[in-house]
């Protein structure tokens, strides 16, 4: 870097950068067993750390109806319980012991596998990580810990304000029976059996569903032949996955969803729609329209009025959602006082509808393109992040060069296109507006907004 | 380390996180929240126990000799370059990396336990109007901005005065602080300072404020290391405190989602009101609600006059830079600053036995159960020794308290911690725990006191210590892998932390924990009489809180 210039600038306006030395980041070698699993290896030998993640196509959203919690159950109890090889007490000694990590998390339509330790370590971390993954037991004694720890968040599901909120948006936004927004009861974890636990391991945990990668201090030509001797014979399944509707509903004209929670003195709020997904041509131009409205920090115009101008929450935000594989929601959010619902409510409509009346002008789309295009750097910086990335894509067959080509396509992005992306995807008298506090101490009814459901969170006894 | 920061009562002025962004939401709330939010909703979840890892504040000076095959990492020690400006202003700088990125860390010694009774919060709210600009960033019109700043402030002290008095005139004297505060407001250029770091290229964008310190901190592509230093000394050299009375309301919000609509807030405010009643640590560092609706400008201004300063003042830089041009540009920026003459820190507070405190807070929620056990400041000799106690008891799925109080199905939930709130005063060990349904906080403090007299009466193992010692190793490492995260702790230590090559000892030091040194510090630390238990008492049973039924 060559500095020139000795003195202050007068105006941080005036500062003249040098240019951003040119960097390709290293990318992953991918390899593919026998039997199909790829396995991904990025070196980075700066400190002497490793990091293994498995991604498994599966989820809560494969777990039976009248079974919901099987799935989380079912990673918890992988963990706890162990293998008749490493009981789960055991195993939790020998990790601790190791300085080491092993998690298997669960989500909605993913799961996941993830381990990090001394690169000394390795070996060892990784005949439990191949052995937990694989052989998993189930001892009845962790299965009914699991269970009696998921009863307490049952029972517990009502004492924060904010969770209640992401449950009734979730709610409103896909229906009760929506994969993204059924929940577990006392009586679904009731009847979970072990056997349960087995068939769901069986059918999802296998080389055919999964992908697993490394990155840090460890030679590729080294550990090579030890992960195709754990992972090559992992069985393969030809079993399709089951379709699952992933869409919100349709959302027709403004309609409020309301839940009661009257020992806060703070509303949370969403104001919801349909979003779309990554690989629509739209997303480059709604992922500048999002920056402009709510997702691009400080200076986007939801933060801008709603907290700077009318101080009204201390966070607030939102902006197209895109999911790769499904469509993702339109979402909006703030948390503002009881007394101020309505004209939180108010001043975030205001902001929606303005992205059609007063779509982003030219200085505001330039800002947009700056913050995206000068961070880039940002999004690869670091090796578990390129990896990251790249697992991703591949997890949901997106070219690996997707994020680059998104990036120059919002290079072009002009007023023009930016405000016809958002005729076409966004109408703002379809929305869902989804309040959870204590309605005695509103400025305005809820009914202003629109016809009013009552969302039940109440948890039901068993 | 968001857990961990959360509890130990960090508030930052985050808004949108650029990172949530990056990897695919469009948006995201203060991570912090909503980490801590599933954590008592999803307790199922088994939770990461990192409490430690941001706050270890290691030893000035070596307990113990090294022991044998300790990495301290002399390669990396090795490219740490300081230098001190002539104010007193100190700067690290660590070359690294490939990507040509840079993080940025301005520490400041100056926290809550900074504040004078009836002005708490001062401290955060100053850390929110620091990044509301200067006379040359934010404004359309300084000349006559600062005119109507003057007029605003004479028209909030009068109402003030009003209100105080019980005045008849006090409407009057607000609708006159209204129009002056409206007329102010128009020469604000909105959100100028921040917009120019985002439009950079910026990431992190973010600052807290905890008991002990106040930080800010964000990334930037290499190149641009002088808008950094520009907007950086420029915040310092020339505070405007525009929007301020915007920003309080801002600041109330906060204070709401965190606190007052929260259930584990209000129980943490009360235990730590309970537990240092005689300190600074005791008050909130967000603010007491009376006193976040009273403060005015002035008071905000006064308190960076007289607590902030170049002396106290650590800038941190870790990524892809040139040191020695490095320190040119910082030099030429920030030598502006000028020296205060800032107040006395806060004494420490006289080690005391009061005997036990308990206390139930009511609240329709679920039962949850800390406890505060007094100890000695994070510079103690004994520092690791407490941190090897958390650690062996309540760090994780190895740890005693796992075994004995979650594993036997009494709780979801039981973490040990070993500085709270803060580590440069005398202060607090912690247990928090989440019985399961349908048990009490008693059962847990049985069983958790079952496992405090077992450590006093036969001291940890040779392997648990063993573990303690790789489990520092990993967490040391995974913290300063990042150009953020080394660039933090260089800063914590320098400031606070007795210099930055302590960053460096803490692994020697917590191998030198014997175990017979555990046992001493456990049972003195373990007595009843230095303890404050405060418990969440459910003011209604099975259904706490669920919504009324058509109401």
């Amino acid at each position: 870097m060559i500095i020139t210039n000795s003195l202050m600038y007068n105006s941080y306006k005036n500062i003249e950068f040098p240019p951003l030395e040119d960097f390709a980041p290293e990318q992953p070698v991918v390899k593919t067993l026998q039997n199909g699993l790829r396995v991904y290896f990025l070196e980075d030998n700066e400190l002497p750390l490793v990091r293994v993640r498995a991604s498994i196509r599966a989820g809560a959203a494969y777990e039976p109806a009248e079974k919901i919690g099987l799935a989380s159950i079912c990673a918890q109890v992988m963990r706890m319980g162990g293998t008749l090889k490493n009981p789960g007490d055991a195993l939790d000694d020998e990790l601790g012991l190791l300085g080491a990590t092993l998690d298997i998390s669960m989500g909605g339509v993913s799961a996941g596998a993830s381990a990090s330790c001394l690169a000394e370590k390795l070996l060892r971390v990784l005949d439990l990580f191949n052995d937990i993954l694989r052989y998993p037991s189930f001892p009845q004694e962790k299965i009914d810990l699991a269970k009696s720890a998921m009863r307490t968040a049952i029972s517990r599901r009502n004492d924060q304000i904010g969770t209640m909120a992401q449950r009734a948006h979730q709610i409103a936004m896909y229906g009760r029976a929506s994969v993204f927004a059924r929940e577990p009861q006392y009586a679904t974890i009731d009847s979970i059996t072990r056997d349960d636990l087995l068939q769901y391991h069986r059918q999802y945990f296998n080389a055919s569903r999964a992908m697993i990668g490394f990155v840090g201090d460890f030679k590729t030509s080294d550990i090579w032949p030890t992960v195709e001797n754990y992972f090559g014979n992992w069985e393969v399944s030809r079993a399709p996955l089951a379709a699952i509707d992933t869409n919100p509903l349709p959302v027709h004209g403004r309609s409020v969803y309301f839940s009661e929670k009257s020992d806060v003195n703070q509303t949370n709020l969403y104001i919801s729609g349909v979003g779309t997904r990554r690989d629509d041509p739209d997303w480059p131009a709604l992922r500048v329209a999002s920056f402009v409205l709510g997702s691009g920090g400080f200076s986007s115009r939801l933060l801008r009025k709603v907290r700077t101008e009318l101080g009204l929450a201390y966070s607030v935000g939102g902006g197209f959602g895109a999911e790769y594989d499904r469509v993702g929601l339109f979402r909006t959010a703030c948390q503002t006082k009881t007394q101020s619902t309505a004209q939180a409510i108010e001043a975030m409509l205001g902001e929606i509808e303005g992205l059609i009346r007063n779509p982003p002008d030219r200085d505001e789309i330039a800002s947009a393109q700056d913050q995206i295009l000068n961070a880039e750097v940002f999004e690869y910086d670091t090796k578990p992040e390129v990896l990251a990335r790249r697992m991703t894509l591949d997890y949901y067959n997106y070219p690996p060069a997707f994020l680059q080509d998104v990036n120059r396509r919002v290079r072009t992005i002009t007023p023009e296109s930016v405000a016809a992306a958002i005729r076409r995807k966004l109408n703002p008298e379809n929305l869902k507006i989804v309040a959870v506090g204590n309605r005695d101490g509103f400025d305005k009814p809820l009914a202003n907004f629109g016809p009013v459901t009552e969302i039940d969170l109440s948890i039901l006894d068993k | 380390m968001l857990f961990s920061a959360w509890m130990v009562g960090e508030y930052n002025n985050s808004k949108c996180k650029k990172n949530a962004e990056r990897v695919g939401h469009s948006f995201e709330y203060d991570n912090r929240v909503r980490r801590f939010g599933s954590v008592v909703a999803y307790v199922h979840r088994r939770i990461r126990a990192n409490f430690e890892r941001t706050q270890r504040t290691p030893l000035s000076k070596p307990v113990t000799e090294k022991t044998s095959s300790v990495d301290d990492f002399p390669e990396l020690s090795s490219r740490v370059r300081t230098r001190t400006l002539q104010n007193g202003l100190r700067v690290i700088v660590v070359s690294r990396g490939q990507a040509p990125v840079v993080s940025f860390h301005t520490y400041v010694d100056v926290g809550s336990v900074d504040e004078r009774p009836g002005l708490t919060g001062i401290a955060h709210m100053f850390e929110h109007m620091a990044f509301k600009g200067s006379s040359r960033v934010g404004t359309s019109d300084w000349i006559a901005e600062r005119a109507a700043l003057a007029a605003e402030e004479q028209t909030f002290l009068a109402w003030r005065d009003a209100v105080r008095r019980e005045s008849p005139d006090a409407e009057t004297r607000r609708a006159e602080f209204d129009g002056a505060h409206a007329h102010a407001l128009e020469f604000v250029a909105s959100e100028e300072y921040s917009t120019a770091i985002e439009r950079a290229g910026g990431v992190g964008l973010n600052a807290t404020t905890g008991t002990d310190a106040t930080q800010y901190f964000y990334s930037l592509p290499a190149n641009k290391i002088e808008l950094w230093a520009w907007l950086e000394s420029e915040r310092f050299a020339d505070p405007v405190l525009r929007e301020f009375y915007k920003e309080r309301d801002v600041v109330q919000e906060e204070r709401r989602s965190r606190t007052d609509s929260n259930p584990l807030g209000k129980l943490i405010e009360e235990a730590l009101i309970a537990a240092f009643d005689d300190h600074p640590y005791g008050r909130p560092v967000i603010g007491f609600q009376r006193d976040l609706e009273h403060f005015s400008r002035t008071e905000a201004e006064e308190f960076y006059k007289t607590t902030y300063g170049p002396e106290k003042m650590v800038l941190s830089i870790v990524g892809r830079v040139d040191p020695e041009q490095t320190f040119q540009i910082v030099e030429r920026y920030f030598s502006r600053i000028e020296k205060n003459r800032p107040n006395p820190a806060p004494p420490e507070p006289v080690a005391r036995i009061t005997g036990e405190k308990r206390l139930e807070v009511a609240l329709p929620a679920q039962p949850i159960y800390v406890a505060i056990y007094r100890r000695p400041n994070g510079r103690h000799d004994d520092d690791t020794v407490y941190h090897a106690i958390a650690d062996l008891l309540g760090g994780g799925e190895y740890s005693r308290l796992q075994k004995s109080v979650v594993k036997t199905g009494i709780a979801v939930a039981c973490q040990a911690g070993s500085q709270f709130p803060g580590s440069k005063y005398s202060t607090g060990f912690f247990i928090f725990a989440i019985p399961v349904q349908g048990r009490g906080v008693r059962d847990v403090e049985i069983a958790v006191e079952e496992e405090m007299q077992h450590l006093i009466r036969e001291g940890p193992r040779e392997q648990e210590l063993a573990g303690v010692r790789e489990r520092a190793k990993n967490e040391f490492l995974y913290e300063i892998e990042s150009n953020a995260g080394l660039a933090r702790l260089l800063a914590h230590n320098e400031a606070i932390g007795g210099g930055w090559r302590e960053t460096f000892q803490f692994i020697s030091k917590v191998n030198g924990v014997t175990a017979s040194r555990v046992r001493e510090v456990a049972t003195a630390l373990f007595q009843k009489e230095n303890r404050t238990v405060v418990t969440l008492k459910p003011t209604n049973d099975a259904n706490a809180a669920a919504p009324e039924a058509n109401s």
